[in-house]
């Protein structure tokens, strides 16, 4: 075996690489070779040497931030999922068709709250066209049992919506009263309205409609009022 | 033999612990391996940093992609194969970003031939010879006669055939001699007759 060819497989020699002839051949070459021996102690140094490389260690707190990062990239990771998105929409159209429901409910609230409660107010206000018109009966006068005279409210509910329609039966009543003295009444039987009525001998009769034996009766209104003279 | 295969088998137990989301176990792999890495990137990157970060992104893939993990291959092929990768992939980005003029080279060749200077410590003289010979010689020598893993692992981790593996080892040590011949002399001569084994069998 040439001294070249030993050299090249010297290393591998030295950690016991080779096949069991190979490194037959070469240790028997190296008996003979003193140059090679010489490589040989060489290579033998160099693998001690290599043991004795100085070991580079990571940094103390390599494990914490190591978990850290992973923890972090966990928690990325669940935000992706369904019930943590990434994009939360700050404003969304569907939040604000139940606003707008509120907002409109309260404004309606009290604009017309506000309008019924100025009716109120105006205790002097005199009946209007669209007053008459709507003077129809109302279910919830049904639950009063009034007396007469003139402290007809002091018995009755508290509630807004009936002092309202007790003071209308009130103005109504005034208003009758005077047109009936001023004998704004002719006896025609053409019936005016549901709350108030005249009588057969020609004298107007004004019903207020809580009592319900007299809304059972007939009446008969002798003269439509022509709403021209009552203004 | 065997204490390689039970080092296997505690490497795999750890694993499936692993994938059931242990986390001390997954702590235990990191504190066996994190030197061994820290070790073989720093040699082919030759920062501290970056072979730290390099690490510590080595262990972020390990544990993302741990259900993706073959029992049939070993544990720390699997986790050499992805600390190399991401080396290569460091050096390939130092290469990208390195420009240099060959005009500006002009006049200054002698400078480039110039012999690196060997420290005299035998350990540090080694390591600047190792950082002067080729990336794929130097990796396989490093996985093999620093790291000590066996050549069969080595193919697998550089994903080169084992005779390819096998030649770029002896080739890297032969010329780390070469490069180390002036200061192996030295030293021989000094420990002449005294301390060297010549061991002839």
């Amino acid at each position: 075996m040439h001294c070249r060819k030993v050299r090249s497989c010297l290393s591998a020699f030295c950690k016991g690489e080779l096949t069991g002839g190979r490194q037959a051949e070469i240790a028997e070459h190296l008996v003979r070779c003193p140059e090679c021996r010489r490589e040989e102690a060489i290579f033998r140094e160099l693998g001690n040497a290599m043991g004795k490389l100085p070991e580079n260690k990571v940094s103390v707190d390599f494990n914490n931030r190591l978990l850290n990062r992973i923890a972090a990239e966990r928690f990325r990771e669940t935000r992706t999922k369904a019930y943590m998105p990434k994009h939360v929409p700050i404003f969304g159209w569907g939040k604000l068709i139940p606003v707008a429901a509120t907002v409109s409910l309260v404004l309606a609230f009290v604009f017309l709250g506000g309008m019924n409660l100025l009716h109120l107010q105006d205790g002097t206000a005199l009946m209007t066209q669209t007053d008459r018109a709507n003077n129809g009966l109302d279910d919830r006068y049904m639950t009063v049992q009034p007396e007469p005279g003139h402290a007809l409210t002091q018995h009755v509910n508290t509630d807004w919506a009936i002092k309202k329609q007790v003071a209308k039966a009130g103005r109504i009543r005034d208003l009758m009263n005077r047109l009936s003295t001023q004998g704004y009444f002719a006896g025609d039987g053409t019936q005016l309205a549901g709350s108030y009525f005249g009588s057969n001998d020609g004298s107007m009769i004004f019903m207020f409609p809580f009592d319900s034996r007299i809304m059972n009766r007939t009446y008969v209104i002798p003269q439509v009022i022509n709403s021209e003279e009552t203004r | 033999m065997k204490a390689k295969d039970s080092d296997k088998q505690i490497d795999y137990d750890l694993m499936v612990r692993v994938q059931g989301g242990d986390m001390v176990a997954f702590n235990k792999i990191v504190d066996k391996y994190k030197d061994r890495l820290l070790n073989m990137i720093l040699r082919m990157l030759s920062s501290r940093e970056e072979a730290e970060d390099i690490v510590q992104e080595t262990f972020c893939r390990v544990y993302q992609h741990r259900n993706s993990f073959d029992f049939q291959h070993c544990l720390s092929t699997w986790i050499y194969t992805i600390a190399l990768n991401l080396g290569r992939n460091e050096l390939r980005k130092r290469k990208r970003v390195k420009f240099t003029d060959i005009f500006d080279m002009q006049g200054k060749e002698s400078e480039i031939s110039v012999e690196m200077e060997l420290p005299s410590n035998l350990p540090k003289a080694i390591e600047t010879a190792m950082a002067s010979i080729p990336e794929k010689y130097r990796i396989a020598f490093v996985l093999r006669d620093i790291e000590e893993l066996p050549y069969e692992e080595v193919a697998k981790v550089m994903n080169i055939p084992l005779g390819t593996v096998k030649s770029r080892v002896n080739r890297a040590r032969l010329m780390l001699r070469e490069k180390l011949r002036p200061r192996m002399e030295e030293y021989n001569a000094l420990s002449k007759g005294t301390l060297l084994p010549v061991s002839i069998l």
